[in-house]
C-alpha cells in the first residue's frame, strides 16, 4: 500500500552563522538544520503567519544581522506513507534513508535536489516548487505497481520524531 | 506442450529449458555466425561466457540464449547470415582473410578518400552481431536501491559459503547471481551442495538473493549495478565479496570455433540438466579431475566415446577397457566445413585422425575476474575460482584457430600484431581488438598475457588489460533506468499558458511560452499598449548581513555602496577573466540587505558563485536563494501604469516609483516588490510576489487591462522588443571570452573601484587592443536575416549576427554581430549570409535602435 498527498508546511529559513543558529533555540515549529549557516522551522501552513513572526523577532534578538525568509513557496512536499513507502522511496532515491542516521536526509530524489524528513509513520519529500509536478508524476510512474493512492492534502502535524 | 518461435518455426520447450537448450533439441547447430569472417559458430560454453548464442529474442539483440530462459510464445532468430543463418554467403570472406590482415582497416581505404564512406557502409554491413531493432519499444525500467553490509556476487558454492559466513557474522547480504542458483551445474554432488546452501541462506533473516540478477561492475562507493528484468538494482553495500567462480579455459587449436567443439562443463550442462546429448560420437580432452566429472555425466547421456585425451597420471584412474584412453596426446586440430566431422590427435607416436561429430574438451579453469580487476581492493574481495591460481596457458602456434571469439581474431593475427610491434597487452588489445569483444575477455583474456608473457616475462608490458564496466553486455534501457525523464522545471503560471494556447520551449531547464499567438499582435501590445509576461524564471536572491554590501561591491563591477535604499542598479558579474557571464539587477532594502536578480539560465551557477566567494572572503553575508519562491510578472507599455493603477490604491506615478527604484505595493492583493525596469524599452514594472500567488496577480491583470487591450507576450515577442532597444541577452549576444568593452558596456565595469572580482583582468586586457566587438548594424529592406548569419566586410569573413530581427516599428532589419576589429575599428558596412543564401547589406548603428534617449521607459 502506497499513499502519496500533498503536504502543506511553512517553511522558515533561516540564514545566520553556525555558531549562532547552533546556541538559538526557536521559539516554536520543528527545527531542521539544512546548511551549516542555514536552518529550516517548519510548521503548520495555518500558523505562516504567526510562525515567520516568531522566528524573526527571537532570531534577530540573538542576531542582529541574520536572515529571515517566509520559503513556503519555494518548495512542493509530499508525503509518502504505506507499507509500500519504502520500497517506493528505494526507486527514487539512492539515499540511504535509515532513521538511525538522523531525521533529516538530502539529496536527489527522482533526480531532483530534496530534503527528506523521515518521521515515524511516513516520508516528507521536500523539493523546489518548480519541479513538484515532476517528483508527482515520477513517483506515480515508478511506483505504477504499487497502485498507489492519492490522498488529501495533509496539513503539517508536526509529529517528526 | 509448450512451443517457441524460432523464425518461423515451432520449437517446444520443456521444463527447465534455456533457449539455447530448447533450440538443440530441436535440432539447431548454427547459432551465429562469426563477426568479421561469417565462420558458422555453435554452442560452446553454455555459461553465458561466449559470444557464440547471441540471438535475437523477442526483438532485442545480442541476447545469451544459453542463460535466457525459454517461454512459450517467445520469437527467436538469429541475427545474420544470408540467405540464412545455415548457409552464409558471407563465409566466403574467410577465403579472403590475406586480404584482410589484422588492423586492415588502419591501413587501406586511406586513398582516395571519398571511397572511404562507401567503403565503411560496406564493412558495417559485412560485419558485426546483427542490426538494432529500431522499431522496438524500449521496456522501460526503474532503479532500486539497496543497502546492506556485504554484496556478494554470484551464487556459486563459493558465494554461498561468503553469504552465509558473513551472515553468521550479523552483516547484512544482499546476493546476485545472473542465473538461478545451481543452473549452470550439471546434476551431481556440486549441485547438491549449491541448492543446500542456498536453502540455508534464504532462510536467514536480512538476506536478499536476486537471481538471473546480472552485476554490471563494481565502482569506487562502493556501487554495484545489477541488471535484472524487474530493475537495475543499486547495491550500496560496505564491502563486496567477488564470486564470480571461473570459466573453462578456452583452447587453441586449428578449427577450435567449429559447431561440435564444446567445453567440458557446457556439453555436461547440455546433457545432464537439459537431458540432451551435445552429440553422438565424442572425442573427448580432459586435463583436471573436474574434467572427469564432465566425462561421466556425457557418458552416462549416451554418448558413444571415439577417444578420451587425458594426461597419463589422469587416464591412469580410468578402466581402459571402458575407455578409448589416449594419453599424453593433444587435439591439434577440429576438421569439418560447418560442424566437426573430426579431429587430429598428437601423440608421441605420431598424428591421428579421429571421425566424430562432438569434441568436448576441459583444460583447466580461467578466473572469472573482470569484476574483482575493476575494483578496489579496499573493499572487494573474491572467494572461490575467481582468485584460486589457475596457470598460464600454454603457449599457442602460430597456426592455431580463433584467439578471440567475439572479434574473430585468430592467433595468427596476434602474432603478426607483435610482429609490427604492438609488444603489450593493452597495444594488442587495441590493435587487433581481442578481449573487447562481448564477452570482455572472459574466453581469451589470459591467452592474451600469456602470449605477452612468453616472449617479455613478467613485466608490466604483460599485465593484464584494465577491467571497465560492464563485465556483462548490458541493454540501453538498464543504462537508461530511472533517468530518462526530462526534468522541466515550471513556474506557477505553466497551466495558465497552456489554458491561453501558448507554444512552449525549452529555455534551460525551464519551459516558457514562445508564443500565444501572433507574435506582431504580442509586439504591438508592449509597444502600443500593455502587455504582461512571465519572467518568473529570473534567479533571485536575498543577500543580507553585516558584510552584504562590502560582498556584493567585491563581486560586481558596478558600485554598490552608493546604491540607496529603494533603488535598483544594472550589472553584469564577470569572472575573474574578466569576462561576462551573467547579469541582473542589485536592489537595496536598506537594513534587510539587497535583493539581487540574475538571468533565468544562471541562477544555479549564481548561487555557488555567491557562496564561494562568501567562504573565501570570510565575510559575514547570508545568502537565500528565493529563485522559486518568489514568482514575477512584467507589466511594459506605455498603458502599463493605468492597468497597475486599477489594481492597487497606492500611488505608482513617476514619482512614486520612478525608473531604476522599487517599492513594496500590494496589488490586486497581493503583496508585491514592484521593480521599475526597462528591457523592453516602454514603461515597465516587475512584480516580484510569492509564486503561490502568481495566478491570481496574473489573473486579475489580465482582468485589469482589458481596458486598454493588454494580451501576454511570449520569449519570441521579447527578443525582438529588448533588440530594438539594443539590450543584450548574455548567453546569445555574448562570447565565452566577452569583456564589458567588447560589448559596448566599458560603463558597467567601474574602473575607479579597488577591487571587484575581474578588475585586474580587466585592467590587463585594457592595455591591449581589443580583437572583437559587439556592434549594431541596421538592414534597409523589408527582411532580416537569420541569427547566426555570416559577417563579411571586403570579402573576409568576419563575425557573425548574435541576434537579428526585422523591427515592424522602424520598418527594416536590426541586428547586433560580433565582429572582428581592424586597425582599431569595425567596418561601418557589413554583408550578412545566412543559410538561406541569402545577403543583406547593413550599415553601423549608434546606440539603441529604438528610443534611444530611453524617454519611454522612464516615463
Amino acid at each position: 500500500m502506497l499513499e502519496l498527498a500533498l503536504l502543506e508546511a511553512t517553511i522558515v529559513a533561516c540564514y545566520a552563522g553556525a555558531e549562532a543558529l547552533d546556541s538559538w533555540k526557536p521559539p516554536r515549529g520543528h527545527a531542521e538544520r539544512v546548511a551549516g549557516d542555514e536552518l529550516w522551522i517548519l510548521g503548520p501552513r495555518s500558523e505562516r503567519c504567526e510562525l515567520l513572526r516568531a522566528v524573526e523577532d527571537s532570531l534577530r534578538a540573538v542576531v542582529p544581522g541574520a536572515l529571515v525568509i517566509d520559503q513556503t513557496d519555494g518548495w512542493a512536499a509530499w508525503r509518502l506513507s504505506g507499507t509500500d513507502a519504502a520500497h517506493a522511496m528505494a526507486r527514487l532515491t539512492i539515499l540511504r534513508l535509515d532513521r538511525q542516521d538522523g531525521r533529516l536526509h538530502q539529496g536527489a530524489v527522482a533526480g531532483v535536489p530534496a530534503k527528506v524528513i523521515l518521521t515515524e509513520s511516513d516520508y516528507r519529500v521536500f523539493v523546489p516548487s518548480p519541479v513538484g509536478h515532476h517528483l508527482r508524476d515520477r513517483i506515480l510512474e515508478a511506483c505504477g505497481d504499487l497502485a498507489p493512492t492519492m490522498g488529501s492534502p495533509r496539513g503539517f502535524d508536526g509529529s517528526v520524531g | 506442450m509448450t512451443a517457441l518461435d524460432f523464425e518461423g518455426r515451432q520449437v517446444p520447450v520443456e521444463p527447465g529449458d534455456s533457449v539455447a537448450s530448447a533450440l538443440f533439441r530441436a535440432g539447431v547447430r548454427v547459432f551465429s555466425r562469426s563477426f568479421k569472417y561469417r565462420r558458422p559458430r555453435g554452442l560452446y560454453c553454455l555459461t553465458g561466457d561466449c559470444p557464440n548464442c547471441q540471438l535475437v529474442v523477442d526483438g532485442e539483440p545480442a541476447v545469451r540464449a544459453c542463460v535466457t530462459p525459454a517461454r512459450a510464445g517467445q520469437r527467436v532468430e538469429r541475427p545474420t547470415g544470408w540467405p540464412s543463418p545455415d548457409r552464409d554467403v558471407g563465409s566466403l570472406l574467410w577465403h579472403l582473410r590475406s586480404l584482410m590482415p589484422v588492423g586492415f582497416y588502419y591501413k587501406t581505404m586511406l586513398r582516395p578518400r571519398a571511397l572511404w564512406p562507401m567503403a565503411e557502409r560496406v564493412i558495417r554491413r559485412l560485419s558485426g552481431v546483427g542490426p538494432v531493432a529500431r522499431d522496438r519499444q524500449p521496456v522501460r525500467r526503474e532503479r532500486l536501491t539497496h543497502y546492506a553490509d556485504c554484496c556478494v556476487i554470484g551464487g556459486g558454492i563459493a558465494g554461498l559459503a561468503a553469504a552465509l559466513a558473513a551472515s553468521d557474522r550479523g552483516e547484512s547480504i544482499l546476493l546476485a547471481d545472473e542465473g538461478t542458483i545451481g543452473e549452470k551445474l550439471a546434476p551431481g554432488p556440486a549441485r547438491t551442495r549449491a541448492l543446500e546452501l542456498h536453502d540455508a541462506l534464504a532462510r536467514r533473516t536480512g538476506v536478499t538473493i536476486l537471481e538471473r540478477a546480472t552485476a554490471v561492475g563494481v565502482y569506487e562507493g562502493p556501487l554495484v549495478p545489477i541488471a535484472a528484468d524487474d530493475f537495475l538494482h543499486l547495491v550500496l553495500p560496505k564491502r563486496v565479496v567477488v564470486a564470480t567462480g571461473a570459466v573453462e579455459r578456452h583452447p587453441l587449436f586449428v578449427g577450435n570455433d567449429l559447431p561440435g567443439v564444446w567445453l567440458g562443463r557446457g556439453a555436461a550442462r547440455m546433457a545432464g540438466a537439459h537431458r540432451v546429448a551435445p552429440g553422438r560420437e565424442m572425442v573427448f580432452w580432459g586435463a583436471t579431475e573436474e574434467s572427469l566429472e564432465s566425462l561421466e555425466v556425457l557418458r552416462r547421456a549416451g554418448v558413444v566415446l571415439k577417444g578420451v585425451v587425458l594426461p597419463v597420471g589422469l587416464a591412469r584412474t580410468l578402466n581402459p577397457a571402458e575407455y578409448p584412453l589416449i594419453a599424453d596426446g593433444e587435439i591439434i586440430e577440429a576438421r569439418g566445413r560447418s560442424r566437426v566431422r573430426s579431429v587430429i590427435v598428437r601423440t608421441t607416436s605420431g598424428e591421428s585422425e579421429i571421425a566424430c561429430d562432438l569434441l568436448v574438451v576441459s583444460l583447466g579453469l580461467e578466473a572469472r575476474s573482470s569484476l574483482l580487476r575493476q575494483a578496489n581492493p579496499a573493499f572487494v574481495t573474491g572467494t572461490g575460482d575467481v582468485v584460486e591460481p589457475h596457470g598460464v596457458p600454454p603457449e599457442p602456434r602460430r597456426e592455431a584457430g580463433c584467439f578471440c571469439l567475439c572479434e574473430d581474431v585468430f592467433t595468427k593475427d596476434v602474432a603478426d600484431a607483435w610482429g609490427e610491434g604492438f609488444q603489450s597487452t593493452e597495444l594488442l588489445k587495441r590493435y587487433t581488438t581481442a578481449t573487447m569483444g562481448p564477452c570482455q575477455g572472459a574466453m581469451c583474456h589470459r591467452h592474451l598475457t600469456g602470449f605477452v608473457e612468453a616472449r617479455t616475462g613478467p613485466a608490466p608490458a604483460s599485465r593484464a588489460t584494465t577491467a571497465r564496466p560492464p563485465a556483462r553486455p548490458i541493454r540501453l534501457e538498464d543504462l537508461a533506468a530511472g533517468a530518462r525523464y526530462p526534468l522541466e522545471y515550471r513556474t506557477a503560471l505553466h497551466d495558465r499558458h497552456l489554458g491561453l494556447g501558448a507554444t512552449m520551449e525549452w529555455t534551460g531547464v525551464w519551459k516558457r511560452p514562445e508564443r500565444y499567438g501572433d507574435v506582431l499582435e504580442e509586439y504591438r501590445a508592449v509597444r502600443e499598449r500593455a502587455s504582461i509576461m512571465d519572467v518568473s524564471t529570473l534567479g533571485k536572491y536575498r543577500i543580507a548581513g553585516p558584510d552584504a554590501t562590502e560582498f556584493l561591491e567585491r563581486l560586481y563591477p558596478c558600485h554598490v555602496k552608493t546604491i540607496a535604499p529603494g533603488r535598483s542598479r544594472y550589472s553584469l558579474l564577470l569572472n575573474e577573466a574578466g569576462y561576462v557571464f551573467d547579469d541582473g539587477l542589485i536592489c537595496a532594502l536598506g537594513p534587510q540587505g539587497y535583493y539581487v536578480t540574475v538571468t533565468s539560465g544562471g541562477a544555479d551557477q549564481a548561487e555557488g558563485w555567491f557562496r564561494d566567494w562568501a567562504e573565501a572572503w570570510s565575510l559575514e553575508v547570508h545568502i537565500g536563494n528565493v529563485t522559486a519562491t518568489y514568482g514575477a510578472i512584467n507589466l511594459a507599455g506605455p498603458r502599463a501604469r493605468e492597468v497597475l493603477a486599477a489594481l492597487t490604491s497606492e500611488p505608482v506615478d513617476n514619482t512614486a516609483i520612478p525608473y531604476n527604484q522599487h517599492r513594496e505595493v500590494t496589488i490586486a492583493g497581493v503583496k508585491c516588490r514592484v521593480l521599475r525596469v526597462g528591457f523592453v524599452g516602454e514603461l515597465s514594472y516587475e512584480l516580484h510576489h510569492p509564486r503561490l500567488e502568481s495566478e491570481a496577480l496574473w489573473d486579475a491583470l489580465l482582468e485589469a487591462g482589458k481596458l486598454c487591450g493588454l494580451v501576454p507576450h511570449g520569449l519570441e515577442a521579447l527578443r525582438l522588443l529588448r533588440l530594438e532597444k539594443g539590450h543584450i541577452i548574455v548567453g546569445q549576444d555574448t562570447d565565452f571570452d566577452a569583456t564589458p568593452a567588447k560589448l559596448g558596456l566599458d560603463w558597467a565595469a567601474r574602473m575607479d573601484k579597488r577591487e571587484f572580482v575581474g578588475r585586474s583582468a580587466l585592467e590587463r586586457l585594457g592595455r591591449l587592443e581589443r580583437d572583437r566587438e559587439l556592434v549594431p548594424y541596421r538592414f534597409p529592406g523589408p527582411g532580416a536575416p537569420l541569427d547566426g548569419a555570416q559577417v563579411l566586410a571586403d570579402g573576409e569573413r568576419i563575425g557573425y549576427l548574435t541576434s537579428s530581427r526585422f523591427s515592424p516599428v522602424l520598418g527594416h532589419g536590426i541586428a547586433l554581430a560580433l565582429v572582428k576589429r581592424t586597425n582599431g575599428t569595425v567596418p561601418s558596412t557589413i554583408l550578412a549570409e545566412d543559410g538561406s543564401g541569402q545577403r543583406f547589406e547593413g550599415t553601423r548603428a549608434q546606440g539603441a535602435f529604438y528610443d534611444p534617449e530611453g524617454v519611454r521607459l522612464r516615463a
